[in-house]
């Protein structure tokens, strides 16, 4: 099981610009836009992302998701599609859209691709802005911390408000927890 | 012109030199193996040494400020135990204005000394034990004062941390220096229930109970934050596990710039540049340097 928590908040500004999706079933799929600075661009990767969405998706390879949304987007758009099982992350991440992944004590940026993932892993994907005033330790400490997505992006989120009270940018990102399902115990009442 | 129609000097001068080009060729490759075999050795080497402990420098500060009397309670393990246990460095800061702050935050301290030594690796039972602790103040002072608890347990190159309240403890890699535990104030909820409703949190900054602890050593069943599993250290690595007397008086992102050689010099640094600021409200300022190297200098 995929335990997540997305996080959208304008930034004190008029609009909100990004997009983060999230599609649940036998595997989890996420999408976050950076549309800052284009609003047209955010229009058209989330119109892709919806057509994904929208089908049959858990039957869909990773090669086939990306390729619908290439086909609409244009080669520079800003935006990461991420797909996670239980055992395994694909990202393709485009532009300013970093991940990252806490494992065994460490914290690494995540590169496009296939990557193994194992129970109590954790992975971050946002926008620049997102990442902007957060330290790599910072990520790490709040996520070994943390008892559930939500909170890890409670404690990145308070820590941004610290620095800037959430005024300036749009902030978009989205939390991971890797949960196997044989851990989860469940007691048989008599 | 064919080489029957050389001289036999020529012929013989050509011998030794195609001779001398051989030689030459033999040395080369022979010194360009020993380089490869003395860089492979050395790259084993290297591997050796990251797997071997870190030196921990420790030194510690305990000042009063312009309290009246000190209030900050602090422990550290053994140095000795170091490479069976571990060392664990603690302090606590009794809340102020309260009857019995330095009571409960030397009360604190010295429960956790009793639980040395600590599973490392069970970081769940030993939140537990701090969380015993806590009822345990309860028990005597029935919330009429309580404390924060900030604690760091560095065994084989990795850390746990644990954190009651508000003290910091700030890990400092590449002269970057962060505060890694969370903070149990009120503004943390403000903030949060802000940001459910898409809004800015100036609000969280401007009310008047945003620094109020929600919860505290001596207050019933606490929550204690910990790190579920350890993170890894590297060399040049610095803990600071402190009071807030120390972040309130100096900003976080400036205490890099004063870091010494060792950690001695670096808890004096810190203590003198608070000294300096001369606040009349002065918070007691108590800390503990944890400075991590390869090499014991």
């Amino acid at each position: 099981m995929i335990e997540t928590y997305s996080f959208s908040h304008n930034g004190g500004l008029e609009e909100y610009n990004d997009e983060v999706f999230v599609g649940f079933g036998s595997f989890t799929v996420a999408v976050v836009v950076n549309g800052m600075n284009d609003k047209e661009m955010c229009r058209r990767v989330s119109l892709a992302v919806s057509r994904v969405l929208r089908t049959d998706f858990e039957h869909m390879s990773f090669d086939d998701i990306t390729y619908i949304i290439s086909k609409i987007v244009k080669h520079d758009d800003e935006y990461a599609i991420i797909r996670i099982t239980d055992n395994e992350i694909e990202t393709e991440q485009h532009g300013g859209i970093k991940a990252f992944i806490i494992k065994d004590g460490d914290i690494k940026q995540i590169t496009n691709g296939l990557m193994k993932i194992s129970n109590e892993d954790r992975i971050i994907c946002g926008t620049d802005r997102f990442f902007k005033f957060l330290t790599k330790e910072a990520i790490l400490a709040d996520a070994v911390t943390s008892i559930s997505a939500e909170e890890w992006m409670d404690f990145l989120v308070s820590r941004i408000s610290d620095i800037n009270m959430l005024k300036g940018d749009n902030l978009s990102a989205v939390t991971f927890i890797v949960r196997n399902t044989e851990d989860i115990r469940i007691d048989q009442l008599p | 012109m064919g080489l029957s129609s050389l001289s036999s000097h020529s012929k013989i001068g050509l011998i030794i030199l195609a001779v001398l080009l051989v030689a030459v060729m033999i040395a080369l490759v022979s010194i360009v193996s020993l380089l490869i075999k003395l860089i492979s050795t050395s790259r084993s080497d290297d591997k050796s040494e990251d797997d071997s402990p870190l030196f921990a420098d420790v030194a510690y500060f305990f000042e009063k400020g312009a309290r009246d009397r000190q209030e900050d309670a602090l422990y550290i393990s053994h140095l000795d135990d170091y490479v069976d246990y571990g060392i664990i460095a603690c302090v606590s800061d009794g809340m102020g204005g309260l009857k019995f702050g330095s009571d409960i935050s030397k009360m604190v301290i010295d429960e956790v000394e009793k639980l040395f030594p600590m599973n490392f690796y069970n970081s769940e039972d030993n939140a537990e034990m701090i969380s015993k602790i806590s009822n345990k103040v309860y028990g005597r002072y029935s919330r009429k004062g309580g404390a924060t608890l900030v604690m760091v347990h560095v065994f084989k190159n990795k850390m746990q941390f644990y954190s009651v309240g508000d003290s910091d403890i700030i890990l400092i890699r590449n002269k970057v220096a962060t505060v890694i535990n969370p903070k149990q104030n009120y503004s943390k909820i403000l903030i949060k229930n802000l940001t459910l409703e898409g809004k800015t949190t100036e609000e969280a900054y401007m009310n008047k109970k945003g620094r109020a602890l929600v919860d505290f050593m001596g207050n019933n069943n606490i929550r204690v934050n910990f790190s579920q599993k350890p993170i890894n250290l590297v060399d040049g690595d610095l803990i600071i596990v402190c009071s807030d007397g120390v972040t309130d008086a100096i900003s976080v992102n400036s205490i890099q710039n004063l870091i010494g050689s060792n950690a001695k010099k670096t808890a004096e640094n810190i203590k003198l540049t608070v000294r300096q600021k001369n606040f009349t409200r002065q918070d007691n300022y108590s800390g503990i340097v944890i400075q991590l190297n390869k090499y014991n200098y």
